[in-house]
This record gives C-alpha cells, structure tokens and sequence, in this order.
C-alpha cells in the first residue's frame, strides 16, 4: 500500500482487523515511519453503549516505546483495564484479575501461582506436556486431513490447563475450556453467532464461574495438588480471597491457558505451509532448529496483538504529549515487526537468531506468567507434527476478526497418513 | 565469548534457561538469574545469543 498515509489509518474501526495480516503490517510499518505514537478515537465497540464508549487512545508501535511503557507500571497503570475496548468496571471485575490491577495487590495475587510456571518446572514437565502432544499427533495423524485447530489446537492447552487444574475429565473441563475459548472471541461475527458482544462475553465468564463455584468448596474440603487448592489455601496478612476473587482468577487463568497457545500453535503450522521453504529447513532437522522456529512463530504471529494501560500522570513518549487519564494500547505485533530492531522483519526466517521479539510482553511485572508453559508446549507440538506428518500443509485459515487475540478459527489441513 | 548480566536490568523472568539451561539458572526463591558459565566454549554461542534475545528486560549481553 505505498499510497498510504497514517491519516487513512484507523486503528479503531472493525474492519481494520478484519484485514489480511499482510495489508495490518502495512499500515504499522506507516505508523512506526510517519507517526508511531498517533491518538485513535474511541475503539468501535458494543461492549458499551455508544453514550458510555467516549475514550479514544494512543497507540505504541515502535519496540522501543512498548518496551519503556511496559517496564513503567507506575506511570502506564493496568488497573483500568487492558483491552483498547472498554468495559464496565463489573465486566472487568468478574474476568480479569490480576493482569488488571496494579502493585501491591498484583504481586500478590500473581505470586500464588508463579511458582507453578516457572521456566524450572517447566523444563522439568517437558517430557510430560511432550506426552500430550504425541497423543494428540497419534489421535489424528492416520487421518490425512482435517481441521487443525479443532483436532491439535484446542486440545493441546486444553488438556494441560486440565490436568494443572485438576479438573475433572469430560463435562466439567469441556464446558471451563469452551467457555475459556469464546471468551474473548466478541469481535469475531462468527464466534458470536446471534449474541451481543456483552452477551457473549459474559456467557462465557458465566460458564467459568459456575464451574469455579463448583470446585471451590471442594477444594477447600479435600485439597489437592492443583492450582486451584493453591489459590483457595492462600493467605495475604492472615485472609484468604474471597469467592468472588477466586472466580475472576479462575477466568484469567482458564482463558490465559486456552486461548493463546491454541492460536499460536494454529499460526505456526500456517505459516510453514505459507513458507514450505521454511517448513523443508524444519523437517531436514527438527531437534536442532525448532527452538529457533518457536521464537519465530511468536514474533510472527504475536498470539496477543496488544495490551492496553492507562497513563497515571503526563508523559511525553516519542514526541507524542500523553495525559495523565489517557489510554495507551501497547501492539505487540508492530513492535515485532520494528525495523529498527530487526533485519527484514517481513521476512519469516526460522533460522533468525538474535530474535529480540515481544509477543510474551516487553518486561515488566506483567509479563506473560505462562511464557515457558507457551513455548515448551510449542516445541513439543511442532516436533511431534513435523517429525511425523512432516509434508502437513494448512495455507488457507479462517482468520478471526479480532483486535486483541491473533485468533484462527479453523485451519484445513491436509498431510501424508503417517502408517502405524 | 563472554556472558554479562545487567542486574539493574534483570527482573527474574528466567526465560534465558529455558533456551540455554547449562549457562543460566533461575534458583529457587532467588528475584534475578545467576550465570552459571560465564565464559562458555564458543559452540555455546547460538544458545548464548538465543537466550540474551528471550531476555524481555534485555539484560544480558554476549560479547
């Protein structure tokens, strides 16, 4: 597009995130050069009535800003929400947690399960999440096609963010990661069917507390080794969170695990069918290259496109003037195609190394809690598929039209039976 | 090759192990990462420079 102008641009209408990705780059790469801290007006949105919808926003597309912005909590606050779409305060109190809220109480709440992600116990589960995705491969591999996301994407996470739960198999996790799964879909006119975007938002927070409200008391009554036990015993000077606080965190985390991953793992196989020279560099040796390939996917496909703070005080960022008040949407997939950072950034390149991306977030204390969860069940996924239905080829996704998560609502699929 | 870590940069993500666990360590309880081999073999360098970039404080510098 090299007619395009910043002005033409317009970050808030719907149907600039019902664009392909290509023509989305486009538009940021004239953002980052003419403009790359411009102020949008109010996001379109549902999610509010149209009296109430009135906060427009400044945008971040350099990695640089974003990665300022992310390490200054104290000037760029979460407590306000994180989504360039508002909600109500109830909205956001029922779903969001502690990736909405600020220190002290942030730390606090997010301490209680940090120990579960460690990059430590995740290396030590490797072998254990690498066992779900070679079930899941074995599950589908003599098949020859299908959708991808309904047969390896949902079920990956799903099944991990299961077992760390201890959710009890069939209706109960169904029904916690369907709803995890459409949660953030409000956007997307085809995830939201005949519903209101409010409807289809808190259907699903509805769904997740019925089964946190379920589980509670149960836990509380015979603890397990789960994270849910860990989150009803914990105590901050002598309380424990109340019901309402464990539901919210329930939601966080259940939508955290399902929803990100699901899209990155869909992304990656589209890509290495977009770029079967890739996928060829892959396949001639997985062990040694797919580290590299996951650190390239995630910057390729930056699963979250974006986060969303709001200023505490004034702040000058990249000759822009922010006011204390102001919203300031954080794109992640703009930072991770910056030209200053890297050697061409259009180029996907599963060989890139130093790979300096910001899909997991630009630092700070909100960086993404499930990082090494994220990538090691991506290691897993891509060698066990590429090991073993290696010529898998998905080039044309349903992409979700969204601004928040880089969702793909079904890949077709097809590959090679593998032979039992 | 030589390994460095700004510790007024470093906020304890540990995600440098998870891409070379031989030359970084997140310890139990402990708020940023030790390095454990601060001048490796240069075959360690992929590794080394794949870790530094998975650094989201962008603490680490290979030299």
């Amino acid at each position: 597009m090299p007619d395009t102008t910043h002005g033409d641009i317009d970050l808030s209408s719907r149907s600039f995130w019902a664009k392909s990705p290509e023509d989305r780059d486009a538009a940021f790469a004239v953002l980052r050069r003419e403009n790359p801290v411009p102020w949008s007006r109010p996001a379109e949105s549902d999610l509010l009535p149209p009296e109430l919808n009135t906060r427009g926003f400044w945008s971040l597309t350099t990695q640089e800003d974003i990665r300022y912005a992310s390490r200054h909590p104290e000037i760029f606050s979460s407590a306000d929400g994180i989504t360039m779409e508002d909600f109500a305060p109830e909205a956001r109190e029922v779903a969001q947690s502690f990736i909405a809220m600020d220190a002290p109480r942030h730390a606090q709440l997010r301490g209680i399960t940090m120990d579960a992600f460690k990059p430590k116990n995740m290396r030590r589960l490797e072998g254990w999440i690498r066992g779900h995705a070679r079930d899941l491969v074995s599950e589908m591999s003599h098949r020859g096609e299908g959708d991808f996301v309904e047969v390896v994407s949902v079920k990956l996470p799903a099944r991990i963010f299961g077992s760390f739960f201890g959710l009890p198999e069939g209706e109960v996790c169904d029904k916690a990661t369907n709803a995890a799964q459409r949660l953030l879909g409000w956007t997307d006119p085809k995830v939201r069917g005949n519903q209101s975007e409010l409807e289809l938002f808190m259907g699903a927070v509805m769904d997740l507390h019925a089964v946190a409200t379920e589980l509670i008391p149960e836990r509380r009554a015979n603890p397990g080794e789960d994270l849910l036990t860990w989150m009803v015993q914990a105590e901050f000077d002598g309380k424990q969170m109340t019901d309402d606080e464990l539901r919210a965190f329930f939601v966080l985390l259940a939508v955290a695990a399902n929803d990100t991953t699901r899209h990155a793992s869909a992304q990656a196989i589209y890509a290495l069918s977009k770029f079967p020279d890739q996928r060829a560099l892959l396949v001639a040796d997985v062990e040694g290259r797919v580290d590299s390939a996951v650190e390239e996917v995630l910057r390729w496909a930056s699963p979250l496109l974006h986060m969303r703070r709001t200023a505490t005080q004034d702040v000058t960022v990249n000759g822009s003037d922010i006011k204390a008040g102001d919203k300031v949407v954080f794109w992640y997939i703009s930072g991770n195609r910056d030209e200053a950072v890297f050697e061409d950034p259009f180029t996907f390149d599963i060989l890139r190394n130093p790979n300096p991306h910001i899909a997991f977030g630009g630092g700070g204390p909100h960086f993404c809690l499930g990082a090494a969860l994220a990538r090691t069940m991506l290691k897993s996924l891509l060698t066990e598929v590429y090991t073993r239905i290696p010529d898998i080829s998905a080039p044309e996704p349903d992409f979700q039209v969204a601004n928040f998560i880089n969702g793909i609502n079904s890949l077709q699929a097809t590959w090679t039976p593998e032979k039992s | 090759m030589h390994i460095t870590v700004d510790y007024s940069l470093c906020e304890g993500h540990g995600q440098c192990l998870m891409a070379a666990p031989e030359l970084f360590d997140l310890p139990d309880g402990a708020d940023q990462v030790v390095v454990l081999d601060a001048n490796p073999p240069e075959s360690e360098r992929d590794r080394a420079i794949r870790a530094a970039a998975m650094c989201p404080a962008l603490a680490i510098t290979i030299s």
